[in-house]
């Protein structure tokens, strides 16, 4: 689709990772959404192939691969809620383990269940030209949705053990996954993505994440360093309390930069000269402005983030359902046109 | 410490009970609902109970809450324990016939199941004297008409979390605008914004809790 425009490269998407000048604006996005992909492939993208084809075809350097793993939230719980869409949430109030007994009772997953088989398959499939990016996260994400968000905040003090417990179970069977995906050689860049905040700021006191999450996300950052191989990191809202601390963790980029969350400009100015910025275009102008609005915005969020290198163009979270496909393409088109070093 | 100024600090420091484990501190020592008994029972007046020790300190809650020194699981404490002393003063209060100072419908828009926020504008809003009308989570339009009409002078609040639901309040907001009901709408939710709000046509926008009760009050003119 978009072949004309842009010479697929991964070296220079991992080289803008690492926050050095490439020849030219690397395009990322932490998820699309299948009805999008459909939409403009014209038909479901439901194979490895199709879809590092479809990947390659709209000008991504890479194809983002992940391990599988059945995590099962219900367990004839009823923790989560359906709106009616095909978005299941996360109960908000009470989740499927609320005491030490229902955790002993849980059927976790062992870390022999997770299965690693998509990477292989990609491997083989893959052009010279694009890489794999492993990709997993929610160490603190899914702790918290076992719970209910309103139990995990009581029990967070009321009961600190099971929350310790829970964290430890999650956290252990997720670092395996970087390691082991630390270990394909074929993997070149590592992305850990966990929301540890709102949009006015921390979910919870950092104090908690320096005791429990940040120690597993040191080792993933340990392990990308020893491969020498780019650390995205993944958290929507506002993080400047924690940023200082991510950075020394090992993170090599942010991702998504929320516009509501945090400015691009000032981010720029402050962590310029240390990370590379991955996104900031507002999903909502993505949703529900005009092409010209989006083509706009594109070109200011690439005027504010791109001097120097440093900046991966995409949305400010995700492509979801109800983006506009043809949004989407001409944010796609606008950064391959004008994003030329 | 005097009872009122010992029930303010147990609020802004989240002790519901002497059950409760949190913080840690005041583990086994008197909670906000012993002491609002105890002060019940010194007839200290339900009043003064209510405005100095629970309306004021939920009051700091919230500015310690913008400042980013305290977090939704530390609030979320200090709204329980208000809500605790509150359940307590509620009979006196009806009996005494004291009055709210103003009404607020609220609920998280159609198909928006997020109501931790919508609970915790609630609580701070019960918190500063608003009688609160709890409308829920994916809430029509029908709905809200129908407790507005219901409640003359009535404020509706409403949240959402999506892009994708926050397109719905608008609906609310025109078939208000179009009745002639005289009840301004509020509006939060994370992808909400100052600039949403305006073009929507809302009478105001609050960024969190603390702000909704500022937001509600200004657009009453209190």
């Amino acid at each position: 689709m978009f072949s004309n425009l842009h010479k697929t490269n991964f070296e220079n998407f991992q080289a803008t990772l690492f926050n050095r000048k490439g020849d030219s604006i690397p395009l990322i996005e932490l998820g699309i959404h299948p009805d999008i992909r459909k939409e403009i492939a014209g038909e479901p993208i439901d194979t490895v192939k199709k879809e590092i084809n479809f990947m390659r075809s709209l000008g991504y350097d890479y194809l983002k691969v992940q391990p599988k793993i059945n995590i099962d939230m219900e367990q004839g719980s009823t923790s989560t809620i359906n709106d009616g869409s095909d978005r299941a949430w996360s109960a908000e109030h009470s989740g499927v383990i609320t005491s030490m007994e229902e955790f002993e009772k849980y059927k976790w997953p062992k870390k022999e269940d997770i299965d690693y088989s998509r990477f292989e398959e990609a491997n083989k499939l893959m052009p010279d030209d694009m890489g794999i990016v492993g990709q997993y996260g929610d160490i603190y994400t899914l702790t918290w949705e076992m719970m209910g968000f309103e139990t995990f905040s009581m029990l967070m003090y009321e009961d600190p053990e099971l929350v310790k417990v829970i964290f430890k179970k999650i956290g252990d069977l997720i670092l395996s996954m970087f390691e082991n995906m630390a270990d394909m050689d074929f993997v070149k860049v590592l992305w850990y993505s966990d929301d540890l905040a709102y949009s006015t700021g921390l979910m919870i006191s950092p104090d908690f994440y320096r005791e429990l999450l940040f120690p597993y996300m040191k080792k993933i950052g340990a392990l990308a360093k020893k491969r020498d191989i780019p650390f995205i990191y993944h958290s929507d809202g506002v993080l400047y309390s924690v940023l200082d601390e991510l950075i020394d963790l090992g993170i090599t980029a942010l991702h998504p930069i929320e516009p509501i969350s945090m400015d691009i400009k000032e981010l720029k100015n402050r962590y310029g000269d240390q990370l590379c910025l991955c996104g900031g275009i507002d999903v909502d102008i993505l949703s529900r402005g005009s092409t010209e609005d989006v083509k706009k915005l594109t070109r200011d969020i690439m005027q504010k983030a791109s001097p120097n290198g440093g900046w991966c163009g995409g949305s400010s979270n995700s492509i979801p359902e109800y983006c506009s496909a043809k949004n989407y393409l001409k944010m796609v088109e606008t950064i391959l046109k004008e994003g030329k070093y | 410490m005097k009872l009122i100024d010992e029930i303010k600090d147990r609020v802004i420091r989240g002790h519901i009970n002497a059950k409760s484990r949190f913080p840690k501190d005041l583990t086994g020592e008197e909670g906000v609902e012993e002491l609002v008994q105890k002060a019940i029972d010194e007839k200290i007046s339900v009043g003064k109970i209510l405005n100095e020790a629970l309306i004021s300190s939920m009051s700091v809650v919230g500015d310690k809450y913008e400042k980013g020194e305290i977090f939704v699981p530390e609030m979320l404490f200090s709204a329980k324990a208000m809500k605790g002393g509150l359940v307590l003063l509620k009979p006196l209060l009806l009996k005494e016939n004291q009055k709210s100072i103003g009404t607020i419908i609220i609920g998280t828009i159609k198909g928006d199941m997020h109501d931790i926020g919508k609970n915790l504008v609630g609580m701070m809003l019960e918190g500063a004297g608003f009688e609160v009308i709890d409308l829920g989570v994916d809430t029509t339009k029908e709905k809200f008409m129908d407790a507005a009409e219901k409640n003359p002078g009535s404020i509706i609040g409403m949240s959402a979390l999506l892009t994708v639901t926050m397109k719905n309040m608008k609906e609310v907001i025109d078939a208000i605008k179009a009745s002639d009901l005289d009840t301004k709408v509020i509006i939060g939710g994370a992808p909400v914004s100052e600039a949403f709000s305006n073009e929507i046509g809302a009478d105001g926008y609050a960024l969190n809790a603390n702000q909704a009760v500022r937001v509600a009050k200004a657009v009453m003119g209190i």
